[in-house]
């Protein structure tokens, strides 16, 4: 009766360690196959993307607001200042949504990844909160001062932002720079 | 234009040799790219949103000529979205010389009806789309605003 018992245990321990390997073994699987999805589709958006890089350049050009004012008129000067002002809000949306997207992904990737770095997922958040915070400090340079003023602002964030790919892990495919740069007469 | 990029999205042959076609005897020869891209919306259907070009499609058939006015539609979208603002204002020039109506009314009629919003494929970025007809208001404006102004005297 007791060898019976035994086996019987035995038989538990075995099928219960075979499940937990295989569970183990589909893990990774999972996380690969979530992975692989979220890549196919970063990809794509990323392509998108790569044609909306000069977008931040071109909507605080300060060639465009030297050309304005050389046109010496009081009108144009307003209408150029409230036309960038709109494009330079919905900018700054639209990147506050993007990195927001690109933190969403992230966190639900990082949540089927078994060997997360610590200090890269903490330098990886700073760099969250920093580009938000960025596009906040924008968003409110843009309302007080020229629509051109946030210029430099604008460049290093989509600097910083081109970091977050590449910290997070995905090959995302960039445009060549010089494919990217705008045309000046 | 980006021929190697428009190649690699192209991957019909028969779109890509309808593209060539299409740039040698239509798109090459006409002046400026705004004017390429009013050319361009002309051949899509305003309700259905598909292209059409009864010439190409007779010989490359009509998927292939679809995607090639697609492309080339989009090629040049982005290259005036990429333009500085005082580009645009030459493209608007150019326009307007090559258009049979006078200058002061088409001005008149493009600020206020605003014509060229049509003209955006369907495809692309709404916020670089926003870009390009904010851009395209304000050239209008300076081009009033020039024909407006009296000479400088010399």
């Amino acid at each position: 009766m007791n060898l019976v018992i035994l086996l019987f245990v035995l038989a538990a321990v075995l099928v219960g360690t075979l499940l937990y390997f295989l569970r183990v073994k589909d893990r990774p699987a999972i996380a690969e196959k979530v992975e692989a999805g979220s890549l196919n589709a970063q990809a794509a958006k990323a392509a998108r993307d790569g044609d909306l890089q000069f977008l931040g350049d071109a909507i605080f050009s300060q060639g465009d607001w030297d050309f304005i004012r050389s046109e010496d008129s009081p009108l144009l000067t307003e209408l150029f200042r409230e036309e960038r002002r709109g494009l330079a809000a919905h900018w700054l949306n639209h990147s506050a949504e993007r990195i927001r997207t690109i933190r969403e992904d992230h966190l639900r990737n990082s949540r089927f990844s078994q060997d997360l770095d610590v200090l890269a997922e903490a330098k990886l958040l700073g760099l969250f909160v920093y580009l938000i915070t960025l596009c906040r400090c924008m968003s409110l340079v843009v309302r007080v001062v020229d629509p051109t003023a946030p210029r430099t602002l604008a460049l290093h964030f989509e600097k910083m932002a081109g970091r977050l790919a590449p910290e997070q892990g995905a090959a995302v495919p960039h445009r060549p720079a010089e494919e990217l740069r705008r045309s000046h007469p | 234009m980006n021929r190697v990029n428009t190649r690699a999205r192209l991957a019909n042959p028969d779109a890509l040799k309808a593209y060539d076609d299409l740039w040698q005897r239509t798109l090459g020869k006409i002046p400026g790219d705004l004017n390429r891209m009013i050319y361009l919306a002309s051949t899509r259907d305003y309700n259905s949103g598909r292209y059409h070009h009864a010439g190409l499609e007779a010989t490359f058939g009509y998927d292939a000529v679809k995607q090639a006015l697609e492309t080339a539609h989009q090629d040049i979208f982005w290259k005036l979205t990429r333009s500085s603002l005082e580009q645009l204002v030459g493209e608007l020039e150019v326009y307007i010389r090559s258009s049979a109506e006078s200058p002061e009314e088409l001005l008149r009629t493009w600020r206020t009806l605003q014509p060229y919003r049509v003209a955006i494929p369907l495809e692309v970025d709404a916020m670089a789309a926003q870009l390009l007809l904010s851009n395209l208001k304000l050239g209008l404006e300076v081009l009033q605003k020039r024909r407006s102004q009296p000479p400088a005297r010399p």
